[in-house]
């Protein structure tokens, strides 16, 4: 009886021995499964030449989402709860560390821009700082505005003609003019219509300059519809 | 169990999983039929003037007490989460404790000063105060990155059999004050559940406080049948908000969550949440 007894106890002791390594097992072959799955999100160029990240660049005005009117309105309602930043499928929202606006969520585009078709963060929102939208009240939403920094455009710092911005662009604000104003046939470099552009950052994300794009949006105060 | 506890179990696990899907869902499919428990959260429904969320939270207040932060409240029920395995490593532990006058100013102190940050736009402590926006941090920061890190794992192997009913999102750190203010919050609710239960909640909250003004005309609270009372004290220990005064069958429903877990330890049947209709 008492044999019986030990002899369990030490089938229990391996199983249970069994079971860790198991477990332990099962972790590391996850991790291995983890570590292509998470690198593979960073090329999406296709992996066909290394690319240096981009950086955040200086925004004097924040840029906020569409919905939310006006700065003030804005950070008045929001609780920073990052509902819409966790929704947000084009990776543009973040919270921001700065004391007057603590968690709430700002616009930058290293990894996506803010789509015009997309309203996302819109219907998410519970507290009403971003109020509802549809697509087309957004697609005319004038949340920030392109400002075009000759001295980084590869045209001027590499001397190869580049249109990616005017050609991403989704309201057709920016219009390729001549480099040099007497030679129709000098490299060209973007010109900016502040009256169509909605601010969305296709531009700026899509800018093959390095670290800092040549074309980056600025906020504005108060929302316009154009 | 009494129907009470029945009905704030089911709520509690209801709102609770619906409102952490919220935040870790990124397909946006969930936000279609979820989105309301987050709008009837009490400091989004007043700032969103959300009028439908508010009389239902209001008339909820008069019926059913701090019902809302025992089963509405993600974060009340997070803590309860701690607080029920706390429970199970050592039964009884809680003990009543007399409202200290200081903890009171304390709190009632906090909901002031929240409610002037609300006013006057005052973001940091708003957004770092306000128990829903806690909670969302909680979720979005510390966990969407663990679910996130599943939803990979399955893309991977659907993808090598030829599936795409899951595809592979980018996990980034989106800011690194969001993350440190979810863990330390995450910590301090963890900390204040496993040694008090609802302490946090009725020390420090500004919501906790502020439904505590009307608590003490709501209907339903624990009223403690004297005739039947054997002092034996177990109400008293099993209080998560240690608000029963079991000696002089009191109790204080300052601090009172509603949680219905007194009348389940009861062995004599003495707690009532009903009025005493007599026959």
């Amino acid at each position: 009886m008492e044999k019986n007894q030990t002899q369990t106890n030490e089938n229990l002791k391996t199983d249970t021995k069994t079971r860790r390594e198991f477990v332990a097992g099962t972790g590391l072959f996850a991790l291995g499964l983890v570590a292509p799955a998470i690198s593979r999100g960073y090329d999406f160029d296709g992996g066909l030449a290394p690319l240096e990240d981009k950086k955040i660049p200086m925004r004097s005005t924040p840029i906020i989402p569409a919905g939310a009117d006006n700065i003030r309105n804005f950070s008045s309602s929001c609780t920073g709860c990052q509902q819409c930043v966790t929704t947000c499928p084009n990776q543009v929202l973040r919270p921001s560390s700065d004391v007057p606006k603590f968690m709430q969520p700002n616009l930058s585009f290293e990894r996506g821009y803010c789509r015009p078709e997309c309203v996302k963060c819109s219907q998410v929102c519970p507290t009403g700082a971003i109020r509802p939208i549809t697509t087309a009240e957004k697609s005319a939403i004038q949340k920030g505005i392109a400002i075009f920094k000759s001295e980084l455009c590869v045209v001027n710092t590499d001397d190869v003609q580049c249109d990616l911005c005017s050609r991403k662009c989704p309201t057709a604000a920016i219009t390729m003019i001549s480099l040099n104003a007497d030679d129709s046939s000098s490299r060209k470099i973007p010109m900016i219509d502040t009256n169509r552009c909605i601010g969305c950052g296709a531009c700026e994300q899509l800018c093959p300059a390095r670290p800092f794009s040549a074309i980056y949006v600025e906020g504005v105060e108060t929302h316009r519809i154009i | 169990m009494s129907l009470f506890k029945k009905v704030r179990v089911v709520v509690a696990v209801f709102f609770v999983v619906a409102i952490s899907l919220l935040f870790l869902d990124f397909t946006g499919n969930v936000h279609k039929y979820l989105n309301w428990c987050s709008q009837i959260q009490i400091v989004p429904a007043i700032l969103a003037v959300n009028i439908i969320a508010l009389i239902i939270l209001i008339a909820m207040l008069f019926v059913l007490g701090r019902f809302y932060c025992s089963a509405i409240c993600p974060l009340g029920i997070c803590q309860d989460v701690f607080s029920h395995i706390a429970g199970a490593i050592k039964k009884n532990r809680f003990s009543y404790k007399p409202s200290k006058k200081a903890f009171v100013i304390l709190r009632f102190s906090i909901l002031g000063i929240s409610i002037v940050a609300l006013i006057f736009n005052i973001a940091i402590i708003t957004s770092t105060i306000e128990p829903y926006s806690i909670y969302g941090r909680i979720i979005s920061q510390i966990f969407a990155p663990v679910y996130l890190l599943g939803n990979n794992i399955l893309a991977y192997f659907a993808e090598k059999n030829g599936s795409f009913a899951f595809y592979t999102v980018d996990i980034w750190l989106k800011s690194a004050a969001a993350l440190a203010v979810a863990v330390i919050s995450f910590v301090v609710i963890a900390i204040f559940a496993i040694k008090s239960g609802r302490g946090y909640c009725n020390n420090i909250c500004p919501v906790g406080a502020f439904l505590s003004i009307f608590v003490r005309f709501s209907l339903v609270k624990p009223r403690i049948d004297k005739n039947k009372c054997s002092n034996c004290g177990l109400c008293a220990q099993n209080c998560k908000a240690n608000c029963i005064n079991s000696a002089e069958k009191d109790v204080d429903a300052l601090r009172c969550v509603a949680c219905f877990n007194c009348a389940l330890r009861c062995p004599k049947g003495a707690v009532n949440y009903l009025p005493n209709t007599k026959k």
